[in-house]
C-alpha cells in the first residue's frame, strides 16, 4: 500500500500579549496572559475546568472577542480579525461534524469555502483519508460513524485544510479510555510528521504531560507555569502546579527546617548542603510524590506508616510500611523525587 | 326578476314543473337579470342585504330589492322616516303580486313540556301575540282580525296589499316556501355560478336538471 | 404465555381506552363515511343501497366542484403555505439574530393562533372590506391614508380567479407565528459549535447559514409544510365566517357542509369528505412513512 506523505505545512508561531477576557457580569475568564508558541511546537493548555483554557483557545481561533491584549499569528496581529480570515483549523470537543454532509463533504468544506478547485479538493481529501484510514467511510454521514471514527474525521477535516495552526479543544474526552491512549500516540506521530503548530486544550494532566512539548498550566484565568512536562513535574513553581501535576497526586506534610535537616512526623531527614532550603530555619510544607516511596528496608531511609487517602475496601483502612528517599533538597515547597520523566526523550 | 318578467302564474309554474326552465322566455328573463346585475355592485350571490341597504342610505345606490324586514332596519335601527327619508315601490312587473314567506315554529313529537309549548304557540297565534310581535320585527300578521292601527307607515301598505282580495300570492324561494332543501341548495350553487359566469342558458339547464333530480 | 401477558398487559390496558375511542370515532366513522359515499342517501332518511362510484363520477362533472372548489383550494393552499413559510422563516431569522425582548415578540406573533378562525374571519372580513368612497374601511382605507390608494383591492370579493388568495392573508396572519416558532426552535437546535466550526473553516455568515443551518432545518420545513397543508385542506370556519356563499371562496369543505346539511345530499357530501381525506392522506402518509423510516434508522 502506498502511503502518501503530505508535504510539510507552513507552520507559524503564536504570540499572546497581555491577553484578557472579561465576560458580561465582570468575570475575568482570562487575565494578563503572555504566551509564546514557537513555529511547529505542540503545546498543551491544562487546568481544572473553568480555568479559562478553552477561552484562550477560542480567542486564538477568533470565536471569542478579546477584551484586552493582542493575538499574533506569525507576525500578523489578528486580534480583530474574523475567524474566517485566520488560517487556523480547530477540532472541537463534540467534533462539530456537519450532520447533513458526508465525511467527504465534511472534510472538503473548508477548502470549498476558500475556493480551492474541486479536483484539488478531492485529491487532498483522498490523501488525508488514506493516512487516517477513513477511505471506506467517505460516503457516510456522521450519524453512521462510531465515536472513534468521528474523532478521526474531525482530525482529518482540520488536516486537509493545511492550516498554519491547529487548535484542539479536548478532542479525546469523548473517547473511551483505551481508545484515548491509542489516539494520543497517533496524535504525537501526526504532529511529528506534519510539524504544524498545535495548541491543545485538556483538563487531563496525564494527557497534557504525554502530549505537550511544553505545557501551560492555568488557574482562574492566570498562567501558573509554562514549561516542559519534566520541568513542571520536577520544579513546580507553586503549590497549585505541584498538586495539579502528577498522578497520583503529591502528598503534602507540614515540616520544619532546622540545622540542615527537615523534620516531620517524628522523622528527621538531612538536606543537601547546597540546596536553597538550608539557608534559614523555618516551617515548610513538604511535598512527597507517591512515586518517591520505595519498599521498606533500604538502609538510611526513614520508615513511615502511611494511610492511603482513598482506601480500598476491604479493609477500609490499611497500613503499609513504606520508605522515604534519603534526602530531598530542591524546590521550595517539596522534596525532589527520584523519577524520570517519560517524555524526557523529547 | 323571474316573477316580474314571467308573471305570477308562470313563476309559480317554475316550482311545480309547469314552466320549463330551459324555455326561451325564462332565458330572456335571465338575460334581463344579467343586465340588472351589470348595473349593480353585486359580485357574489352571497352579498348581504344590510351593507346593500347602507349604500342606499349613503346615497351610493338608488334602490335595493328587499322584504318587509328592511323597514324595521331603516325605521328603527337607522331612525329614518317613511315617505320623507325613504319610500317603497313594487319591483317592476310585480304590482298586485305578494311574494310571501312565513315564520313558523315546529312542535316536535315527544316534546317534554308539550302543554307549555302549546300555550306558547297559542299565545303567538293570538291577536294579541301577533300585534305585539309583528310591528317590532317589521312584518304583518297572517290574521285578518288584527288591530290595523298597530301597523303604520310601510307596514300599513303591506297589510293593505296582503288583505286585498285581488292580490296574487306567490311563495319566496330564498325562504324555502317553493323549493325543498335539496332543490334550494342546488339553486344556490347554480346561482353562485351564474353570478360569476353570467350564462343564462347554462343556469336554466342546471336548474332544470336539479329540479328533475330532486323532485 | 402468562409472562407475556404480564409483560405488556398493563401497557395495553393503559392505551385501551384511546385505542377504542380511535377505532370507533376515527376509523369507524371513516369507514361509515366511505360507506355512505357509495350509497344514494339523500334527505333525512338514510338509504343503505349501493350505487358504486356514482357520487364520485358525478362530482367530476360537477361544475362547482371542478371549476371552483378544487382550483380554489389549490390556489389557497399554495399561497397560504408558501406565504406562511416565507413570513415565518423571515421572522425566525430576525428573532434568531438576538433581538431584545425576544420573548415578547415571540408571544405577540403566536397570539393570533390562539384566536379562533371564526373570530379571525370576522376581524378580517372588515379589514378586507371592498367598499369604496364614503364606505371605504380597513386595509383599503389604511392604504389610501398612506397615499397608496392605487393599491385598493376588492380582496376576496374581487372578480379575479385569485380572489381566494386574499383569505390566505388572515390564515397566514394566524399561523405564520407558529411557523416562526417552529423554525426558531429548529435554528436553536443547531449547535453553536457547528456554526463556529464553519466559521473557522472559512465560511462567511450567509454561507454558514446556507451550508450548515439550512440543511438542518429541512425536517422542520417538512413538518411545517405538512401541518399547514392539511390545515389548509380542512379549513372550513375561516371561509364560512368570511363570506359564506361566495362561490369565489368556496372550497370542497364548504361544499360538503352545505350540500349535506342544507341540501340533504348525504351521499354526495360523504364523497367530497372522502376525496378530502384522500387529499390530506397524500400529504400526511408520505410524511409518516418518512418519519418512521428516520426513526428506525436511529
Amino acid at each position: 500500500m502506498m502511503v502518501t506523505q503530505p508535504a510539510p505545512l507552513p507552520a507559524a508561531g503564536i504570540r499572546l500579549d497581555k491577553l484578557g477576557k472579561r465576560f458580561r457580569g465582570g468575570v475575568d475568564a482570562v487575565a494578563d496572559l503572555d504566551l509564546a508558541v514557537a513555529p511547529g511546537e505542540f503545546i498543551v493548555l491544562v487546568g481544572p475546568s473553568g480555568c479559562g483554557k478553552s477561552t484562550v483557545l477560542r480567542m486564538i481561533a477568533g470565536l471569542e472577542e478579546v477584551t484586552s491584549g493582542r493575538v499574533f499569528l506569525g507576525d500578523v496581529d489578528v486580534t480583530n480579525e474574523l475567524p474566517q480570515r485566520r488560517d487556523v483549523a480547530m477540532v472541537f470537543q463534540s467534533y462539530a461534524l456537519y450532520p447533513r454532509m458526508t465525511v467527504h463533504k465534511n472534510m472538503a468544506f473548508g477548502l470549498r469555502m476558500r475556493g480551492t478547485p474541486r479536483v484539488e479538493r478531492d485529491r487532498r481529501v483522498l490523501a488525508v483519508a488514506r493516512t487516517l484510514g477513513l477511505e471506506p467511510l467517505l460516503g457516510r454521514r456522521p450519524a453512521a460513524l462510531s465515536g472513534g471514527q468521528r474523532q478521526r474525521v474531525a482530525m482529518g477535516r482540520a488536516i486537509v485544510r493545511e492550516p498554519r495552526v491547529f487548535l484542539m479543544d479536548e478532542p479525546l474526552s469523548n473517547l473511551d479510555a483505551k481508545l484515548r491512549v491509542t489516539v494520543r500516540a497517533q496524535l504525537t506521530l501526526l504532529h511529528q510528521r506534519l510539524g504544524v503548530t498545535t495548541v491543545y486544550v485538556t483538563h487531563d494532566q496525564v494527557e497534557a504531560m504525554t502530549l505537550g512539548q511544553r505545557v501551560a498550566v492555568l488557574r482562574d484565568g492566570r498562567l501558573q507555569q509554562f514549561d516542559t512536562p519534566r520541568a513542571l513535574f520536577r520544579d513546580p513553581v507553586n503549590l497549585f502546579v505541584a498538586a495539579f501535576i502528577g498522578s497520583p497526586a503529591m502528598n503534602f506534610v507540614t515540616a520544619a527546617v532546622a540545622g540542615g535537616r527537615v523534620r516531620f512526623a517524628g522523622h528527621s531527614v538531612p538536606l543537601a548542603p547546597d540546596g536553597p532550603l538550608v539557608a534559614a530555619d523555618r516551617p515548610v510544607l513538604l511535598g512527597v510524590r507517591p512515586t518517591a516511596f520505595g519498599p521498606p528496608g533500604i538502609a538510611g531511609w526513614p520508615q513511615l506508616t502511611v494511610t492511603p487517602a482513598a482506601p480500598r475496601s476491604p479493609p477500609a483502612r490499611s497500613t503499609t510500611r513504606c520508605s522515604c528517599p534519603k534526602s530531598a533538597p530542591g524546590s521550595p515547597s517539596g522534596c525532589r523525587p527520584t523519577w524520570r520523566s517519560r517524555s524526557a526523550s523529547r | 326578476m323571474l316573477l316580474g318578467e314571467l308573471g305570477p302564474d308562470k313563476y309559480t309554474g317554475l316550482w311545480t314543473g309547469k314552466t320549463d326552465w330551459k324555455s326561451a322566455e325564462v332565458t330572456a328573463a335571465l338575460d334581463t337579470f344579467n343586465k340588472v346585475l351589470a348595473a349593480s355592485d353585486i359580485k357574489s350571490s352571497a352579498a348581504d342585504w344590510q351593507p346593500a341597504a347602507d349604500r342606499v342610505i349613503d346615497g351610493a345606490a338608488v334602490y335595493t330589492v328587499m322584504g318587509d324586514w328592511l323597514d324595521g332596519y331603516l325605521g328603527r335601527a337607522k331612525k329614518l322616516t317613511f315617505k320623507t327619508d325613504y319610500d317603497v315601490a313594487a319591483s317592476p312587473g310585480s304590482s298586485g303580486v305578494y311574494d310571501f314567506l312565513s315564520d313558523s315554529f315546529t312542535l316536535p313529537i315527544g316534546a317534554k313540556h308539550r302543554a307549555a309549548a302549546e300555550k306558547w304557540l297559542t299565545e303567538c297565534g293570538s291577536v294579541q301575540g301577533q300585534d305585539l310581535f309583528n310591528p317590532q320585527k317589521g312584518s304583518i300578521p297572517a290574521r285578518t282580525d288584527a288591530d290595523k292601527a298597530k301597523y303604520q307607515n310601510y307596514l300599513a301598505t303591506a297589510l293593505k296589499d296582503w288583505q286585498d282580495p285581488a292580490t296574487k300570492i306567490v311563495g319566496s324561494l330564498t325562504h324555502g316556501v317553493v323549493a325543498n332543501n335539496a332543490f334550494g341548495s342546488e339553486i344556490d350553487t347554480a346561482l353562485g355560478i351564474f353570478v360569476q359566469k353570467r350564462d343564462p342558458a347554462a343556469f336554466g339547464a342546471a336548474i332544470a336538471k336539479a329540479y328533475a333530480d330532486t323532485k | 404465555m402468562m409472562r407475556r401477558i404480564r409483560a405488556w398487559g398493563p401497557g395495553l390496558v393503559l392505551i385501551l381506552p384511546s385505542l377504542i375511542a380511535l377505532a370507533v370515532f376515527v376509523y369507524g366513522f371513516l369507514g361509515w363515511n366511505i360507506r355512505v359515499s357509495l350509497s344514494s342517501w339523500r334527505g333525512l332518511a338514510p338509504a343503505h343501497d349501493f350505487v358504486g362510484l356514482r357520487n364520485y363520477i358525478a362530482l367530476f362533472s360537477d361544475q362547482r366542484f371542478t371549476e371552483f372548489d378544487v382550483p380554489n383550494i389549490a390556489i389557497f393552499t399554495l399561497v397560504f403555505v408558501a406565504g406562511s413559510l416565507a413570513i415565518g422563516f423571515v421572522m425566525a431569522l430576525l428573532l434568531d439574530r438576538g433581538v431584545t425582548g425576544e420573548n415578547a415578540f415571540r408571544s405577540v406573533y403566536l397570539f393570533p393562533m390562539a384566536i379562533s378562525f371564526i373570530a379571525t374571519a370576522i376581524i378580517w372580513r372588515w379589514l378586507m372590506d371592498n367598499g369604496s368612497g364614503e364606505s371605504e374601511t380597513g386595509i383599503n382605507k389604511l392604504l389610501a391614508g398612506a397615499g397608496l390608494g392605487a393599491l385598493h383591492s376588492d380582496w376576496f370579493k374581487s372578480g379575479s380567479r385569485w380572489a381566494i388568495a386574499a383569505i390566505a392573508l388572515p390564515a397566514g396572519w394566524s399561523l405564520s407565528g407558529y411557523v416562526m416558532s417552529l423554525f426558531l426552535a429548529g435554528m436553536r437546535g443547531v449547535p453553536e459549535e457547528l456554526r463556529e466550526a464553519a466559521r473557522v473553516d472559512g465560511a462567511s455568515e450567509p454561507r454558514v447559514f446556507w451550508h450548515v443551518v439550512r440543511p438542518m432545518l429541512l425536517p422542520v420545513m417538512m413538518s411545517a409544510v405538512v401541518i399547514l397543508t392539511h390545515i389548509s385542506l380542512k379549513t372550513f370556519d375561516l371561509f364560512y365566517a368570511m363570506d359564506q356563499k361566495n362561490i369565489k371562496i368556496d372550497t370542497p369543505a364548504l361544499y360538503m357542509w352545505f350540500t349535506t346539511f342544507d341540501g340533504g345530499f348525504y351521499a354526495r357530501g360523504a364523497a367530497i369528505a372522502t376525496l378530502l381525506l384522500l387529499g390530506v392522506a397524500t400529504v400526511i402518509v408520505p410524511y409518516i412513512w418518512y418519519s418512521v423510516r428516520v426513526e428506525r434508522r436511529r
